[in-house]
């Protein structure tokens, strides 16, 4: 066990972010070294105690709440830049590394990593399955901007799978393995990603359309005959129109033509504008869920999203990523309304309507049913590999345990009466 | 069968089958009521095509190849297989490199070639759905259509199926910019060891159990034979521009690519050839690549039209920064495909050179390119070898090719040696064992340079949950603790493919 780590912390629960997810009287461990935090993986596994493993505590919920941790492993203390190769367009970080500060140090070489968020930590960022809205379209889920990791297992060990080069097919990419599985499988403790030069130029191109329907053919003649964009975000407003909101990222020139082309192409279905106020996020504490759909469903799931909050009395806030097939909806209300949208969601999910992933929930709330969806045979096969990888059910306690994928594929056997649970 | 394995060599077979005839009619009957009497292989000649894949080195006899046509066929096999306790490989179109098909423990293969059907393309969605049989680059030609291609564009890509191209995570000299197979796969349905079907992601970008498919893709067949795919398709770009600069070595080659990298560019292609690849297909591609040239580079830019002009200008002058002694620009299509003829031609042209060669797949970080060749050659000069290079400069990746002479009765042992050295060095430069081929059953052993036995077996717990018996695809990936296998004299020479 590392120095300073042993023995864990009590401090007050104002400002720690998991404090929500973990029991009241949960210590706190700090490890110095990817070492420190295997050895104390081996421990927790061997005494059964549960953890949870956390970054800047921005995405815990990420797929599910975690549950009843009794250990929680802070990564703040891994937080360094172990190897940043401008030439090569890659950097390897701690897990712990906060992607604000790694944002400057880029910046200065002229490069980004896209798909990072503003705030949050490297781990977290893949671990939580995150890829931010900004140039999502044309470089790609983060999940395929890693090119390696190293995992502290269940069992103590300290592995590596990938490495610090842009192609490599040596072996079983477990680092796609852990991308999104918020712990489950294992504790990232550094990561290497591909990078990006930054953009020449950014512009952003806005149509607030009168109607989803404009907006939907808005859409479709940018995805047929206009510029593709670097990122697109879809937001339906509360009055029934909706916004389309077009960032182009790139060289000066093609960039200025492309946003150009844009803003001719869309006056057509409504007032055109640039910049505007981004989507607000969903509030921490909000129930925020992801549904996934082909991109040209995305209106339809958006217009029945709409209906099945408003019939729980709830309104929603949704903001669709159209060209990734998804819909973000965000909701507040009491529990059991969201609770009850949950199980409407998860209905239309058993009879194949979309797919859908809980991104954020609001604390102590559980809503009855699985907290996200797949195919039962999926989450069979995966339920296994989280016993093989975690036999004792230590990592990540909650919604991704071997326990819970099993029920969940039980619930989602078509015509099945389980309840998920 | 949709594309045949091309094979430069072939040779007498060593071994026939492992089990009995009689034994395999039996199965082969059986195996023809799921399938058809048309999808079942199982007499000795039959059996011949599928002894090796591109590494024609090593070569093993399946008992029975089986081509199903669908995902239910594919899972009564799979189940058939699992009552005879058969290994099941199953394969594309064998034009694998690192010997990823081979049927090493007999048994029956899967072949994809009857399920090769475009299930659907969907524009709007920017995706298709297809069986693992179909060919990449008529997948190219269909999307076509409707202003869009399927991006990875492996250099089979006239013969290699989407199947395969999955199980390898195969790139391609475009995937500097656009990312290997993982980037553009969606989603899949494979068939588990046990004959179950499982979805998982697509048609969403971000799909359900995404952590299944990031296993599967690259898993070179060893978790479950793929019988549906949902691929991302790419919109065509507006305009291309193509260069091809000579330089008076790869050192200063290597510079401009790190110019032009660092002048925030990604091309879609940043290729290069040495000197011995440069003397060799000169002559018969004319492109006007002076033959005393140490180094030849092929860069790519593509996307919208306003202010390629531009960046092509830049290339050009950091190009010439670098010396570069010949610079052209592709004016049409005609002239870029006889530039891309330099890059490509380029295997054709070993034949001239040389009787027999070994393609090596290696990487390291692109700026330690000139290092990394630099030992190339050293360990050539050790083994008393000449081997010329072509690589896909931009990442990092090296396929040396190391030229022997087939009557030699010892050269072919001699060139496996050092290529394995070759990779030996890539991993010390902080690279891999392999880029874009795999590891198959060719690389197995150099697995542990690469990773720890705590690593190893953290792949290996993947593989037991997923094939419990091991009867996926045996023997590829995981070191066995055996020597690699190093050829004797009657051993031919390798692929074509790179």
């Amino acid at each position: 066990m590392a120095d300073g780590a042993a023995g864990g912390d009590r401090r007050a629960a104002t400002g720690e972010p998991w404090r929500a997810w973990a029991r009241p009287a949960a210590r706190v461990e700090r490890p110095a070294d990817a070492a420190a935090l295997a050895a104390l993986l081996g421990d927790c596994a061997r005494d059964g105690t549960p953890l949870l493993a956390c970054g800047a505590g921005t995405a815990l919920a990420a797929g599910g709440a975690p549950e009843a941790a009794e250990v929680v492993v802070s990564l703040e203390r891994l937080g360094g830049i172990v190897d940043y190769a401008p030439d090569d367009l890659t950097v390897t970080v701690g897990a712990g590394a906060s992607l604000a500060a790694l944002a400057l140090v880029l910046a200065e070489r002229g490069q980004w990593l896209p798909g990072a968020p503003a705030a949050g930590t490297a781990g977290g960022l893949v671990a939580a399955g995150f890829t931010a809205a900004e140039g999502r379209e044309l470089h790609g889920l983060t999940r395929d901007r890693v090119l390696g990791v190293q995992v502290a297992g269940a069992d103590g060990s300290l592995t590596r799978s990938g490495g610090r080069v842009v192609k490599n097919v040596a072996g079983y990419d477990l680092h796609r393995l852990h991308a999104g599985a918020g712990g489950a499988f294992g504790v990232l403790t550094e990561v290497c990603f591909r990078l990006e030069p930054l953009p020449e130029r950014r512009e952003v191109v806005t149509v607030a359309a009168e109607s989803p329907a404009a907006a939907e053919a808005a859409w479709r003649w940018l995805r047929r005959e206009g510029p593709d964009p670097a990122g697109l975000e879809l937001e339906v407003s509360h009055e029934g129109g909706a916004r389309l909101r077009a960032c182009f990222l790139g060289d000066d020139e093609p960039v200025r033509a492309a946003a150009a082309a844009a803003r001719a192409g869309w006056g057509r279905w409504g007032t055109v504008g640039e910049e505007g106020p981004e989507a607000a996020a969903a509030a921490p504490g909000a129930l925020a869920l992801r549904l996934l759909t082909a991109p040209s469903g995305v209106f339809a799931a958006q217009a029945r999203a709409a209906e099945l909050a408003r019939s729980r009395g709830l309104a929603p806030s949704i903001l669709s990523a159209a060209n990734g097939g998804e819909v973000h909806v965000a909701l507040e209300g009491e529990a059991a309304a969201l609770g009850a949208l949950l199980a409407d969601v998860a209905a239309r999910a058993r009879v194949g309507e979309w797919h859908y992933r809980v991104d954020d929930q609001p604390p102590g709330w559980s809503a009855g049913v699985p907290p996200w969806s797949a195919e039962p045979a999926a989450l069979r096969l995966l339920a296994r590999l989280k016993a093989a990888f975690d036999p004792r059910g230590v990592l990540r306690p909650g919604s991704y345990s071997a326990a819970r994928l099993a029920s969940a594929a039980t619930f989602f056997e078509r015509g099945s009466q389980g309840d998920g649970r | 069968m949709t594309a045949l394995p091309p094979r430069t060599f072939r040779e007498v077979p060593e071994s026939g089958p492992r089990r009995p005839a009689a034994e395999r009619r039996g199965l082969a009957r059986e195996l023809a009521r799921v399938v058809g009497e048309g999808g079942v292989l199982w007499r000795d000649p039959e059996l011949l095509t599928y002894d090796a894949d591109g590494l024609v080195l090593e070569k093993f006899w399946p008992d029975l190849v089986v081509l199903p046509r669908d995902t239910e066929e594919v899972r009564a096999v799979l189940r058939l297989a699992a009552r005879e306790a058969l290994p099941v490989t199953a394969r594309g179109a064998g034009t694998g490199l690192a010997g990823g098909c081979l049927a090493e423990q007999g048994g029956i293969v899967l072949s994809v070639a009857r399920l090769d059907r475009i299930l659907a393309i969907a524009p709007d969605d920017r995706l298709a759905v297809a069986q693992p049989g179909v060919v990449n680059l008529d997948l190219t030609r269909a999307a076509a259509a409707f202003g869009l291609y399927y991006a990875p564009d492996p250099s089979s890509q006239m013969s290699s199926t989407l199947g395969g191209n999955l199980a390898a995570n195969a790139g391609g000299p475009h995937c500097l910019k656009y990312g290997q197979t993982h980037r553009h796969v969606l989603g899949c349905v494979f068939v588990t060891p046990e004959g179950e079907a499982v979805r998982v992601g697509g048609p969403s970008v971000g799909g359900p159990a995404l952590e299944l498919l990031g296993l599967l893709v690259g898993s070179e067949g060893t978790l479950g034979v793929v019988t549906e795919l949902t691929v991302r398709l790419t919109k065509q770009p507006e305009a291309v521009r193509t260069f091809l600069a000579s330089f008076e070595s790869v050192e200063a080659a290597s510079q401009a690519v790190s110019d032009i990298i660092a002048a925030g560019m990604v091309p879609a292609a940043l290729e290069m050839i040495d000197r011995l690849v440069i003397q060799a297909v000169e002559p018969f591609v004319n492109v006007g690549l002076p033959l005393d040239a140490g180094a030849a580079l092929l860069v790519e830019l593509d996307g919208p039209r306003a202010g390629l002009d531009r960046r092509g200008r830049e290339i050009r002058g950091l190009c010439e920064g670098r010396g570069a002694t010949a610079f052209r620009e592709a004016r049409d299509d005609a002239e870029r495909a006889l530039l891309w003829k330099a890059r490509k031609g380029a295997f054709g042209a070993m034949g001239r050179i040389t009787s027999g060669f070994a393609v090596m797949d290696g990487v390291v970080p692109r700026s330690r390119l000139p290092e990394a060749l630099r030992r190339v050659a050293e360990i050539g000069r050790h083994y008393g070898l000449t081997i010329a290079n072509v690589l896909h400069a931009g990442d990092g990746n090296l396929h040396p090719h190391v030229l022997y002479d087939v009557d030699d009765p010892d050269a072919a042992g001699r060139a496996v040696r050092a290529a394995h050295d070759i990779l030996r060095a890539c991993v010390e430069l902080g690279g891999s064992i392999s880029g874009e081929h795999g590891v198959g059953n060719e690389k197995r052993e150099l697995m542990t340079l690469l990773y720890t036995p705590a690593d190893l077996e953290a792949m290996a717990r993947v593989k037991r949950v997923c094939d419990p018996d091991g009867r996926l695809n045996p023997d590829k990936i995981f070191p066995t603790g055996r020597e690699p296998y190093v050829p004797g004299p009657a051993a031919g020479a390798a692929g074509t493919w790179i």
